[in-house]
């Protein structure tokens, strides 16, 4: 049945429009158009002065982006800090909060569970919370003299001064197993320089201060995500996992076979949701560390922010935002790709060469 | 550093009396008589090393490029900064004064600081260069954990970005 465009009365385009018009200012306004300006004043030579479409703003073409990524100089230098130390706080943060989140997940969907609904509340309480309330008391908790060096205390541990600590986990490690002298390093490590940084500083893995403030955020999110493998949990039929234990299945084959393959697509967004959050971090640093000690909590989003209004360095700042978005764009692509359901994938492909092979036949 | 110590500045280290001596400016005295008035303290110069060395730093008025009565303005700093005026403002909040020509008269009237204003003598501003105020924050950056840092790296690598940021 053919049908014209505009003559269906099952269609109101009048209506429709009228609806989405509110969605499409406010995005519009408050989404769009910004990023357009950002995108221009990272382009420009704008000064932070006065309109960025004003007379004395010029088109510099992509000198801002290559100033930040070819010039020898502490502006690049800052900038693969910062990545570093956020590489290793995503690699650190997203599979911790995400297994954490599901261990959770499962233990307060136990039925046997007596005060499921407490437990619940009580573990998704820290993402009500407003991460600068939490990152204040945090910087109590972990200060030199705070309450988590004092338990330590209580088993003999001297700790560290957490937030002013800023040698480097897997530069511990190796001091610790022998590998090398941490405060001798070696040279082979420290002469040579990819990027501004020597392999000995890329290798330095997250500061203790990065840790304190990973951990944080890991108790913070995995509440969060909880919530989402719970409503994922409650879609499971009943009926699946007794077939399940009526054919024999041991708890953990359970859990291995029906439980996370049936968690799948939520796995998917959260670890998604968990790499973009994750490289956007912002607030802990803001408010606990601002970058130190010694520039190992540093991070883009923290960078872009001084970089513009601390330094009145626009361009670079907008610059870091825009390399920020596609490192993370990239990066979600590759995850999604890497956790692909490969079955369906393959159903896919095989579909596509058999049309291809019967398009190939019809000429013939 | 005193956040080792767990204090916040040098100033409330040694008021803890964490710290048996700090390098701080003459706003310590301040913090010494609201918040521990019971240590007691002197004020000496730094100790030589090479040769006699301190920091001085001014706070500054601000005058808006894009102002209507730049001229105005101007003016109101010009009054604001003679030796009379500077005089005021160390009266009423405790700040030196920045005038060679009212160091003398500040000196009188607040003998315990003279070793702060014998500094102005032969103490180095910090670079206001534009660019500046990031190498020497990384060098700041470089010198928090003092007793284990690369001194020798750091100074060439400010050597270095202080080149390319005033060269460059």
């Amino acid at each position: 049945m053919a049908r014209s465009k505009t003559g269906d009365p099952m269609r109101q385009p009048v209506a429709g429009w009228l609806f989405v018009t509110p969605m499409i200012i406010i995005l519009g306004l408050f989404l769009v158009i910004p990023i357009g300006m950002a995108l221009w004043v990272s382009v420009s030579n704008w000064s932070g002065r006065g309109s960025p479409f004003g007379g004395n703003t010029e088109f510099i073409g992509l000198k801002n982006y290559s100033d930040l990524l070819t010039k020898q100089g502490l502006a690049r230098q800052d900038f693969m800090t910062s990545l570093r130390n956020t590489f290793y706080y995503v690699l650190g943060v997203v599979p911790l909060q995400t297994v954490l989140a599901l261990l959770l997940a499962v233990l307060v969907n136990q039925r046997w569970l007596k005060g499921r609904t407490f437990f619940r509340t009580e573990l998704y309480f820290p993402s009500v919370v407003s991460s600068v309330a939490i990152s204040l008391v945090f910087l109590f908790l972990f200060a030199g003299s705070g309450a988590i060096n004092g338990v330590l205390a209580w088993f003999g541990v001297h700790g560290p001064n957490w937030f002013a600590d800023p040698r480097g986990l897997i530069h511990l490690l190796g001091n610790w197993v022998g590998l090398w002298n941490i405060d001798q390093p070696p040279s082979g490590l420290t002469g040579t320089k990819v990027l501004n940084l020597s392999l000995w500083e890329w290798v330095k893995g997250p500061s203790v201060a990065m840790t304190s403030i990973m951990l944080q955020v890991i108790w913070t999110t995995a509440g969060t995500f909880m919530l989402m493998f719970i409503a994922a949990l409650q879609d499971l039929p009943t009926e699946v996992e007794e077939a399940a234990m009526v054919d024999g299945a041991t708890a953990r084959q359970r859990f291995w076979n029906v439980t996370v393959p049936h968690l799948r697509p939520t796995i998917l967004l959260v670890v998604t949701l968990g790499i973009i959050g994750t490289w956007q971090v912002f607030d802990q640093m803001y408010v606990m560390t601002q970058g130190g000690p010694a520039k190992t909590t540093l991070t883009p989003a923290y960078l872009s922010y001084s970089a513009a209004f601390d330094a009145q360095k626009w361009g670079r700042g907008a610059v870091m935002a825009f390399v920020l978005f596609l490192l993370i764009f990239g990066l979600t692509q590759l995850q999604r790709w890497l956790l692909r359901d490969k079955d369906a994938a393959r159903e896919k492909k095989l579909a596509r060469e058999q049309r291809r092979a019967a398009k190939k036949e019809v000429p013939a | 550093m005193s956040n080792d110590l767990g204090a916040g500045w040098g100033g409330e280290a040694f008021g803890k009396q964490l710290a048996a001596m700090v390098i701080e400016g003459n706003w310590i005295k301040g913090a010494m008589k609201n918040d521990f008035p019971d240590v007691k303290y002197k004020t000496v110069e730094l100790p030589a090393g090479a040769q006699k060395g301190t920091l001085m730093f001014t706070q500054c008025w601000g005058l808006a490029a894009d102002s209507q009565n730049k001229d105005a303005a101007k003016d109101l700093i010009k009054s604001l900064t003679t030796a009379e005026q500077q005089m005021a403002f160390a009266d009423a909040f405790g700040v030196m004064p920045s005038r060679t020509d009212a160091a003398e008269t500040y000196k009188e009237k607040y003998p315990e600081d003279a070793a702060f204003v014998a500094g102005g003598e032969y103490g180095h501003g910090p670079i206001n260069l534009p660019d500046m105020t990031e190498v020497v924050a990384d060098l700041n950056s470089q010198l928090e954990k003092m007793s284990t840092a690369d001194i020798a790296g750091a100074t060439t690598a400010f050597d270095e970005n202080a080149a390319s940021a005033i060269g460059g």
